[in-house]
């Protein structure tokens, strides 16, 4: 039996879902708005492991699922968790749904089952920088990078690189913005913060997803910098089913691997000059944007190799 | 060539390190603290060949270069940039300052004690972890249970069993929202009492004498946690021992295990 954990209707997770239902795979659906009302049991006695999950008065053996997709939400930003809010659970549940879901994240550590992904592995994802060496390392090119609070610094990095864009430096969500010519007036607050700039690459973007052993690629053509957000400008993003090179393919799997990710979302760029170079993973990747788009089948792939082992 | 000391302003194993290390005679030794980086001059830049390199310009000047480290202590577990007033933004530049940190780390590893693992971005102490490697390196863990439920109590507070007859259930049905209900308990063995070893590289501080056996676990357990410098918590039952909790960060060390941690330095820097 397979357990999704997160907020049932959010899409990747409702895709991962159907797509179980389909396949006749059994599952169980954990909504974790409602973990407040089942219960947990972790430990180890005798130096054995156990841990069971109560859920509508049935007892689950935590250890006998064969596969568990988790994209469970902060639940401290959940209005349940919000005095303010009228879905106010109460203190006393929140503290509960709090425990719960943080031995549910440390038990997601060390067991042996499938899960995508275990929540150590996420961690990478906390420093781009941190993951742009793993990512060279893995055989991937990154764009050339400055991070610093240093004006000069930045000039020079400017004289080899002319044209730049700047992002966040940490997994906060930041939109990815062209730097113009514009913003030299405010360029003095670095100091303040070093923050990140790189090579902006002429080119386009695909997105990889793996899913174990298969691999998913998204070519998107648009004209904003940062496609995500093509809405917010009144611009279109294009998204195709895309091909890579072998050697590509197998760099990406190889990442995949290496940073424990088996479900990762790869930021991919194929530059005029026909080079490929890796943005950042996606430890987390809602893919159910490119699924949608493009019809592949990322859903099923996660579904089967959670039950099965392989996504083919 | 220098040994940095990367730590919190409050923190006593740095000061006490740089202290005993400046003793020793050890000239080339820098305690670099939160605030030191906070306010430094950062730049960490990667160029076509996707290398970092590291310049941090510190307030009085010092400047760290990776050509100049030796050696890095690393216990900084995160930074409070309270000049930062908007809360958001503290939060945001406080998450930014840690990112970069921990990739200057990354890139001089071959440095740093312990190196920069994946999992050691996370500072949360995963006990489940540690109980998890300390099985598999066979040293005895103190049988503990977290469980949120009270109907899930056994007189002997351990197991963790549900109740199955159809009555029970008929009733938990009626209670499943009771307040009382609420309180999540982790359970853990009795025990006489607590003892701390700490541990340095293959030495180990501790008030009890540690068998040969449990030396050999406990280096099995460290390379499995990847930890060099830690402390372990053990629970005394019936004259045995146990692994009750692991602090990879210990607030305080005894002199002994600071001599020894600073003696790991040194050797290393021999290397």
């Amino acid at each position: 039996m397979l357990l999704f954990m997160g907020i049932p209707s959010e899409s990747p997770l409702e895709m991962a879902i159907l797509s179980a239902e389909k396949a006749g795979i059994p599952y169980l659906v954990l909504d974790q708005r409602a973990l407040h009302h089942c219960n947990l049991a972790i430990g180890f006695v005798n130096n054995r492991f156990s841990a069971t999950l109560q859920m509508n008065d049935t007892d689950y053996d935590l250890e006998k699922f064969s596969g568990i997709y988790f994209r469970t939400m902060d639940y401290l930003a959940m209005p349940h968790a919000d005095p303010q809010s009228l879905r106010y659970i109460g203190a006393d549940s929140v503290q509960k749904s709090g425990l719960l879901h943080q031995q549910l994240l440390y038990w997601m550590d060390i067991t042996a089952v499938r899960i995508l992904n275990a929540p150590w592995t996420m961690s990478s994802n906390i420093s781009k920088p941190f993951q742009a060496q793993l990512i060279k390392e893995a055989g991937l090119k990154i764009p050339p990078t400055c991070i610093t609070t240093d004006s000069g610094a930045l000039r020079q990095f400017q004289q080899m690189y002319p044209a730049l864009i700047y992002k966040s430096v940490s997994s906060v969500r930041s939109i990815v913005k062209e730097l113009q010519p514009a913003d030299e007036g405010i360029l003095h607050k670095i100091q303040y913060l070093a923050t990140q700039f790189q090579q902006k690459l002429t080119g386009t973007n695909i997105r990889v997803h793996v899913v174990g052993d298969v691999l998913f690629a998204t070519r998107i053509e648009s004209d904003v910098t940062d496609y995500r957000y093509a809405g917010r400008e009144n611009k279109t993003a294009a998204l195709t089913v895309f091909r890579l090179p072998k050697k590509i393919e197998k760099a990406c799997f190889q990442l995949s691997e290496s940073l424990g990710l088996t479900l990762c979302g790869i930021d991919l760029f194929l530059t005029d000059e026909n080079e490929y170079y890796c943005f950042e993973v996606n430890p987390s990747p809602g893919y159910s944007y490119y699924q949608q788009h493009t019809g592949q089948d990322i859903s099923g792939a996660i579904a089967r190799w959670l039950y099965y082992g392989t996504a083919k | 060539m220098h040994t940095l000391i990367f730590c919190l302003s409050s923190d006593i194993v740095g000061g006490a390190l740089y202290n005993l290390l400046f003793h020793q005679g050890e000239r080339n030794l820098r305690v670099v603290t939160d605030t030191d980086l906070a306010f430094a001059s950062w730049l960490h830049e990667a160029g076509s060949d996707g290398k970092f390199f590291t310049r941090i310009h510190l307030r009085d000047g010092f400047i760290i270069e990776p050509a100049m480290i030796k050696n890095v202590v690393h216990r900084i577990p995160y930074f409070q940039l309270v000049h930062f007033i908007n809360p958001v933004d503290r939060s945001y530049a406080e998450m930014e300052m840690y990112a970069l940190y921990i990739s200057f780390l990354r890139s001089v590893k071959e440095k740093v004690v312990d190196g920069m693992h994946t999992r050691h971005i996370n500072n949360t102490d995963n006990a489940l972890f540690f109980y998890a490697m300390a099985v598999k390196a066979g040293l005895e863990v103190l049988e503990n249970t977290f469980t949120s439920s009270p109907r899930w109590q056994q007189p002997k507070a351990l197991t963790a069993v549900s109740p199955r007859k159809k009555t029970m259930v008929a009733w938990h049905k009626r209670t499943r929202h009771l307040v009382w209900e609420n309180k999540p308990v982790m359970y853990n063995e009795p025990f006489t009492s607590i003892v701390k070893l700490e541990v340095v590289g293959k030495k180990f501080f501790s008030g009890i004498g540690i068998p040969e056996k449990m030396q050999a676990q406990v280096n099995l357990f460290s390379s499995l946690i990847g930890r060099t410098v830690y402390e372990i918590s053990l629970a005394e039952v019936n004259k045995t021992y146990k692994l009750y909790a692991v602090n990879t960060r210990p607030p305080v060390l005894s002199e002994p295990a600071l001599e020894a941690f600073s003696l790991l330095l040194t050797s290393k820097n021999k290397n």
